[in-house]
């Protein structure tokens, strides 16, 4: 991922420009696999899926992985 | 202003997607759904951070661990659907998975709201995530 922040004057829109910076951080990674996804065969399409669905696996262990604390009990 | 972010920046580009190919919107909604479980990891360790500096309150975080839980038992789901789409080539049930993913990031985005306000920053592998306002 990718981050970074823009030197503005009002409160609101920094957090606005934060977020839409966040938000789009996979951009660059959409735009690089979309276009590759125009120019390949079926076989290579299909490895680029299969490539894509091992990091959305890989990413729900990441997400499952979160902890929250108790704020209860501290 | 706000509003406009609820609608989504995700849910703009796959509906500028909807007359491309099968394989290029699951590549769209994949890499999203990605872009996605990164943030709300980093967003996780951000609330942390604010948590134990006081900078973001118990209820503040409460209200986040309640959403985190339900974001970490939908996540999967829209994961499962995009699973599912490409399995059998259905776009509606690509179409469902979307949906959730603009879901999420529009409530994702309020947290993100909440650390900027707090002025959280945390350096995350090589990059840095300010949140600070200037």
């Amino acid at each position: 991922m990718q981050y970074s922040t823009l030197e503005t004057n009002n409160t609101m829109e920094q957090i606005i420009v934060n977020l839409v910076l966040a938000v789009t951080s996979a951009i660059p990674d959409v735009i690089k696999a979309v276009k590759a996804s125009t120019v390949l065969n079926t076989e290579e399409k299909e490895a680029l899926l299969n490539a894509l669905s091992d990091r959305l696996h890989k990413s729900v262990e990441e997400v499952k992985a979160v902890k929250f604390k108790d704020v209860d009990n501290e | 202003m706000r509003m406009v972010f609820k609608l989504g920046l995700v849910a703009l580009m796959l509906q500028a997607c909807s007359s491309c190919s099968p394989t290029t919107r699951l590549v769209i909604t994949g890499e999203s759904l990605i872009g996605l479980g990164d943030q709300f990891v980093a967003t996780s360790q951000l609330m942390d951070i604010g948590l134990d500096a006081k900078t973001i309150t118990k209820e503040q975080y409460k209200t986040w661990s309640t959403f985190g839980k339900r974001f970490q038992q939908v996540y999967p789901v829209a994961v499962q659907l995009w699973d599912s789409s490409r399995a059998v080539g259905d776009t509606v049930t690509e179409g469902h998975a979307a949906e959730i993913l603009t879901t999420l990031t529009a409530e994702l985005a309020e947290f993100y709201s909440v650390i900027n306000r707090a002025n959280i920053t945390k350096d995350i592998g090589n990059a840095v995530l300010n949140t600070g306002d200037k």
